[in-house]
């Protein structure tokens, strides 16, 4: 965390603020998923609390603190309380790993230090996001064993089912991001994916100028995968049958009331704005302006605001993703279980596996041609 | 100074974990303590420079091994046993004491008279920081033919699991 | 390396905040009035249906198992992935691209022989 007392202050403030950011995001996403989908459906979402409906969450947390406080009788207390804890975790660190924006410096004291726009920073970003993900599927487990309901319990195995399902085809469908940029970290992907579209075609240097050097000009299918794939891991529509009423009632957390339920909810969104912070970074070039960071980084003298601005360019392509989200649950009507299941195994995998061979064969055969 | 400081956290984590697994008697704790072994080793392999290792360990043991273990005790939902059981008569407590007593001997023999470099062993600062792709040159060239049987012996797997839990027929499937 | 550390500490920040969370939401509200019917799992109102046994089917289990072996695949594919470039800057490229294709082509065989043995079938 740094050497000198002011870089570990500054990183710690850091790590907490984007933990803050992550928290105080999922309000907003609530108050669009709410009137988002109203807006979908032809009515009026919440509009008296507060202008616009915007304090509707702040009332029902306030509702949810006074709740009674139940834990049934039946179920295994270390488990029950523990999962509500556990399901914000893998979101947070998941979400403290990915570059929210430029690195900035800092100068205190005569010296100048750099600092990342990340909570911290690891040589193997894609590989640590998957493996605390996929530590996401104990939260439900526990939530579903702790609870002490035979349908929580088949909720939670049937959720955690699919989830392992689908992060096969999303681990296999970043395959192909990775023999295209040849690296895991996340701020090399986005360094890579700046300027103009420009790549080795039969030896010469073809360059579109009009088009950014994003990757999902390079990896359509891909994009295709790991999108869908997102919606899975997440729980979220069309592939929330663990969640949906009419099966299991709450699923895996039916029993549980008040502030838990909530810190479930905190947990589900904090996943979505990590896929959709994913998304940006492989496929839309993260925290980069495609045709104007360079005169803006002149512009703007100092790193610090370059930084702020950047994050703001971040923050806008990592919410459109998310109104994509919303718009996409309450558009497609949900699958089956065995539909769900058939589409993981029997149609993302293979095709995964198809994009993988056919971008290394791309890859093989536009190198070798240019470089000999 | 604070990475000795992780290093022993780590290493009480793994061992109480560990021994936490055996000594208590609710199989779904045993099976969670198991997890924080796991969690703890790939701490360790984080400290040793390795996070790559730490990374798949957490994916493939933690969260896909673990996972197993803990749908196969949930399924069958298996009870507390409860500090209950049949009292073990003179041989076997004997036995018992005498072989706990001599694998503890065996330990503090080790760790008194052979290891002369006590402490925390830092990993190598010649090695490279990144040693990913320095395995993945080598997995590809020299242990090619190894690679190859791995992907074998990992098809041989399912079509065991399937054979053995004869779903719709097993092997024989219509 | 360095950035255990941090690692350490926002976990640490994160369970406390869930456990303050919890405990806070404890504190107030009104204190858990034990009557009968709140006794019971939640079963959609309908009392007392609950049998002690209850069956999860063996599918589960399948999906698991072959999620472990997969999921083995998948991350040999990733260093793959990452020296791929150099390989083929070094004059190599057809060569590491037959190697993984024979792990990919036994790969595909193991999907294709368990869908059609129809272990992932799901009724």
């Amino acid at each position: 965390m740094g050497a000198s007392g002011f870089e570990i202050t500054v990183n710690t403030v850091k790590m907490l603020l984007i933990f803050l950011l992550m928290v105080q995001l999922v309000p907003i996403l609530v108050w669009v998923e709410r009137r988002g989908s109203a807006f979908i459906q032809n009515r009026f979402g919440p509009n008296r609390v507060g202008p616009l409906g915007l304090t509707q969450l702040l009332a029902d947390a306030v509702k949810f603190l006074f709740k009674e406080e139940f834990r049934p009788p039946k179920s295994e207390a270390f488990l029950f309380y523990a999962a509500p804890v556990l399901a914000l975790i893998p979101g947070a660190l998941a979400f403290g790993s990915i570059p929210l924006s430029a690195p900035f410096d800092l100068t205190w004291g005569g010296e100048t230090f750099s600092f990342l726009f990340q909570s911290f920073d690891l040589g193997i970003g894609i590989v640590f996001v998957l493996a605390i993900s996929s530590l996401g599927t104990y939260a439900l487990l526990f939530a579903g064993w702790g609870s002490g309901n035979k349908y929580s319990m088949m909720g939670a195995v049937r959720a955690s089912a699919q989830m392992i399902s689908y992060e096969l085809a999303l681990g296999l469908s970043l395959v192909g991001i990775l023999l295209i940029y040849g690296t895991f970290s996340f701020s090399e992907m986005i360094e890579a994916q700046k300027g103009p579209l420009s790549f080795m075609l039969m030896g010469k240097n073809v360059e579109i100028p009009f088009l950014p050097n994003w990757g999902i000009f390079y990896q359509p299918l891909g994009f295709i995968l790991f999108f869908a794939a997102t919606f899975a891991e997440t729980n979220r529509s069309p592939f929330d049958l663990p969640e949906a009423e009419a099966e299991l009632v709450a699923g895996y957390h039916t029993e549980y009331g008040g502030l838990k339920m909530l810190m479930f909810y905190i947990g589900e969104y904090g996943h979505m704005m990590v896929a959709s912070a994913l998304l940006a970074t492989f496929y839309f070039g993260g925290w980069d302006l495609p045709f104007g960071s360079d005169w803006l980084k002149e512009a703007i003298g100092s790193s610090f605001l370059y930084s702020l601005v950047m994050h703001l360019v971040f923050m806008t392509k990592v919410l459109l993703f998310l109104w994509v989200f919303v718009w996409v649950r309450w558009t497609l009507p949900r699958f089956r279980y065995d539909q769900l299941m058939d589409l993981g195994w029997k149609t993302m995998l293979p095709w995964a596996l198809f994009n993988t061979v056919v971008t290394a064969v791309v890859v093989v055969l536009f190198s070798s041609v240019g470089n000999s | 100074m604070s990475e000795v400081i992780v290093f022993y956290f780590f290493a009480a984590v793994t061992l109480l974990s560990g021994l936490r697994v055996i000594s208590t008697s609710n199989p779904i704790m045993s099976a969670l303590y198991l997890v924080g072994s796991m969690v703890g080793i790939s701490g360790l392999f984080f400290l040793l420079n390795a996070p790559f290792i730490a990374a798949v360990q957490l994916m493939v043991y933690a969260g896909a091994v673990m996972v197993l273990f803990l749908f196969v005790v949930m399924i069958f939902d298996t009870k507390d046993d409860g500090k209950k059981g049949n009292s073990p008569g003179p041989l076997v407590g004997g036995l018992k004491a005498l072989s706990i007593g001599g694998l503890a001997g065996i330990f503090l023999y080790v760790i008194l008279f052979k290891i002369s470099n006590f402490g925390y062993l830092s990993p190598d600062p010649s090695a490279p920081q990144f040693e990913v792709k320095n395995m993945a040159k080598l997995l590809f060239t020299d242990y090619m033919f190894s690679f190859e049987v791995l992907g074998l012996l990992l098809l041989v797997i399912p079509i065991g699991t399937v054979a053995l839990s004869r779903i719709r027929g097993g092997t024989h499937a219509k | 390396m360095e950035a255990i550390v941090p690692i350490l500490v926002l976990t640490l920040v994160v369970a406390t905040f869930g456990t303050l969370l919890v405990y806070v939401s404890s504190l107030f509200g009104p204190k858990q009035h034990y009557t009968r019917t709140k006794y019971l799992p939640y079963e959609c109102g309908l009392p007392g249906q609950e049998t002690e046994k209850t069956t999860i089917s063996v599918r589960f289990y399948l999906t698991a198992i072959l999620f472990i072996v997969f999921d083995i695949e998948i991350l040999f594919m990733y260093p793959w992935a990452l020296v791929y470039k150099d390989f083929i800057a070094a004059g190599q490229g057809a060569y590491i691209f037959w190697v993984m294709f024979v792990f990919i082509a036994l790969f595909l065989f193991g999907l294709i022989w368990e869908v059609r043995s129809k272990a992932l079938e799901w009724d």
